[in-house]
Formats: structure tokens, sequence, C-alpha cells
């Protein structure tokens, strides 16, 4: 199935950027929230598109692809390039990202875009991202559904929902500058709670567990959890475990951080 | 046959997969489609409650629903099946118990901690079991839909 690679010149270097440019759709893929196979899968096709014989190897923080070249024998390009990427952590479910990145490379496996219309492609794509104006109308929501949901009143619903606000605050500054998502969770969690925890006392009608549960659902790691189960029975399961380890610390991370506010406010 | 608490739940449980559905970038079109498929897992969940399976059955049915919603609303709107599974699956999350773990550690009961937490761990599982199940199934049919279409 391997389609006559009249897009590519056949030199080192544009071989190279295009094996550059397939690592950029690997590495947004995951950091969007894309499954293992998910990404593997476009990275075969996207690499056959243009001609190369793929091998890919995908786990949650790095890509390893080997492009055999069927010229290579003959001419004066490679016979095959090797390339890995370390892919820093998710940037949070992006999903809309994640179907232009599909619409990206399905556009390519029909007709292989040349190289600049790709570049262009992708750091358009990258550059899109989610407002600020949705993330927080997003996590107001959330937070005050769940804080009624669990029983909580609909003033509980709504000082969940200013406390989302808090969330977004604080993932936007501490967020840059944390390097290790377990510490950075535990004092967001802890900031969140000490607040909640300071309006119950001075608020007695508050109810502070409906509060904090909203506020718990935006922060905890379930969803990660659930995703790295399903890798595990997928058969990605180094991803898998890598997940379900990092959620889980994750999980008592915020636990500690709210542990600690109660303690604090309590 | 419900309680309003329990009507009031079902209601949440739609607005809040909605709200995680525009936290999550869901395209436009997509977002009620997650919104009903949280109000739909919250009903099964409620519904085996009262046929009195206990917590573990139901989350598992709940998701077990949420699975097929995705793949259902997948087909339909030509999307990732994903993107209705995360966001209708988040009522059945175990917010409240694992609030309740931290609470009772703090106070010092045990016993309280110990139970909050085994519930919080157990649904987790019957959780990823439910949406992993119905996920494995349709991958599996697929591949024997392709294979007898080589045949």
């Amino acid at each position: 199935m391997i389609i006559e690679s009249s897009q590519l010149t056949p030199d080192y270097a544009s071989r190279e950027r295009l094996m550059e440019r397939i690592l950029d759709i690997g590495e947004l893929m995951l950091q969007s929230g894309a499954e293992i196979n998910r990404v593997e899968d476009t990275l075969h096709r996207l690499s056959r598109a243009y001609g190369a014989v793929p091998d890919v190897y995908v786990i949650v923080f790095s890509i390893v692809i080997t492009l055999r070249f069927p010229d290579g024998q003959t001419g004066p390009a490679p016979a095959s390039i090797t390339q890995t990427r370390r892919v820093s952590d998710q940037d949070g479910i992006d999903f809309i990202k994640l179907d232009e990145l599909n619409d990206l490379s399905r556009r390519c496996c029909r007709r292989p875009l040349p190289l600049e219309e790709l570049e262009a492609e992708i750091s358009r794509i990258r550059d899109d991202r989610v407002r600020l104006w949705r993330l927080s109308l997003g996590n107001a929501v959330g937070a005050f559904s769940f804080s009624v949901f669990f029983g909580g009143s609909a003033l509980d619903g709504l000082a969940a929902a200013l406390f989302s606000f808090l969330i977004i605050l604080l993932q936007k500054s501490l967020g840059r500058y944390s390097t290790n998502r377990i510490l950075y969770t535990m004092i967001v969690s802890a900031i969140v709670g000490t607040g909640i925890g300071l309006l119950c006392r001075a608020v007695p009608f508050f109810s502070r567990p409906m509060i904090m549960i909203g506020d718990i659902m935006l922060l905890n790691p379930g969803i990660t959890m659930i995703n790295a189960v399903r890798e595990m029975m997928v058969g990605n399961t180094i991803s898998g475990e890598i997940r379900f380890i990092e959620s889980f610390t994750w999980a008592l991370a915020l636990a500690a951080g709210f542990m600690l506010a109660i303690h604090l406010t309590a | 046959m419900f309680t309003v608490t329990e009507y009031i739940q079902l209601l949440m449980a739609f607005t809040g997969s909605m709200g995680f559905a525009v936290l999550f970038h869901i395209r436009r079109k997509s977002i009620p489609a997650a919104g009903i498929g949280g109000l739909a897992a919250w009903l099964v969940y409620l519904i085996v409650m009262h046929m009195g399976r206990g917590y573990m059955m139901a989350s598992f049915a709940g998701a077990i629903l949420c699975g097929l919603w995705s793949e259902f609303m997948a087909r339909r709107q030509k999307q990732p099946a994903t993107v209705f599974l995360i966001s209708s699956v988040i009522p059945l999350i175990p917010g409240n118990a694992l609030y309740q773990t931290m609470n009772s550690l703090v106070t010092g009961e045990l016993r309280d901690a110990w139970r909050w937490g085994v519930i919080t761990v157990m649904t987790m599982i019957f959780i990823a079991l439910g949406t992993s199940l119905t996920a494995a199934a349709f991958i599996t049919s697929g591949r024997i839909r392709r294979a007898e279409k080589k045949l």
C-alpha cells in the first residue's frame, strides 16, 4: 500500500523535517488526551501516506518512530531514519484539537500535503487553545452541578462555582511554574480547601462538605484513572500502568491537600 | 417512584456532564448528547440501586450504559467514542465517597475512613470495568467484521 513519494525530495534534510512534523502531530495528540492506539494508528497512516514504511511505538511520554524508505537502497537518500520525542505532560483534554488533528491526518492520507502546508497547519492547530471563558464556564457549571448533585443547596453550588474560578486562577498562575503534578495538586487542593473552610466558618449556613465535593469533582483524577484501566485492557499495559499509578498518587495528593485544609480550618 | 432529591440529581447529572463537556472542549453539537449520557448513566445507577443490587452493580451498569451510548453517538456524529464516554461517566465518579474518606481520616474515625475508602476504590474499579468491557466488545466486533469482509 505504498504511494509513490512524489511529494518528497529524496534528500536527508526534507525527510528529517517530515519526521519532525509526524512527531509533532503525535505529540499534540498525546497532550490533548488521545488514546495510545489512536496515536499509533494515526502515525502509521501518515507515514505510509508519505511513502515510508513505519515502525511506531508510543507510550504516554515518549514516541519512537523509524521510517524505512523503499527508494533508499538505490538513490542518494537514506534507507531509514529513526527519531524519538520526549512528550511532556498532558495539557488537559481538548477534543476539538484532537478532531482537527484527525482531520489533518485524514486529509494527508488522501493527498499528502507539501511540507510547508503541513507545517502551517500544525502550528495553527497548536496555537488553538481552549478559551478562558469556556474553561471558566465549564468549571463553574461542573462545580455547581456536582455540589447540588451530592446534596448541597443552590447557595452551596454557587460557592463551589465561585471557588472553581480560584482553581482556574491557580492553574493559570501556579500551573505554569509547576514541575511536579503531584505537589502542584496538593498545593491547589490545600489553598482551595482552606478558602472553602474559612468561608464556612464565617458563614455558618454554607455546607462545607457540599462545596468541597463540588470542587473535588473538578480536581479529581477519576477520568485519568478510567482511561488508564482501559489502556491496560486494550493491550497498552505500560502506558496504562503509568497513568494508573500517576492518577492514584494524584488522588492521594488531592486528599492530602484537602485534609490539611480541613485540619487548618475546623 | 423517585424522590425529589433524585430528580434534582438527574437534572444536575445532565448539567454537570455538559459542564465537563465544555471543559473538555467538545464540539458544540456534541454537548447535549454528553449531557443526556450523564443523565442516562445516573438514571441507570438509581434504577439498579432501587432494585437493591448495591452500589457496585449500579456503577457497573451505569458505566456499561455510558459505553453503549458513546459508541452509538460516535457513529451518529462521526466523533471518537471517548468524547461522549468521558463526559457522561462523570456523575458516576465517587466524589462524595472520596470526601467522606478524607473527612473520616481527619476526624480520626478510622473505621469510617476504611469503609468509605473501600467504597471509593470499588466504585472506580466497577466504572472502569464497565467502560472497558464495552470498549473491548466494540473493538473485537469491529475486528471480526473486518476479518469477515476480507474472506
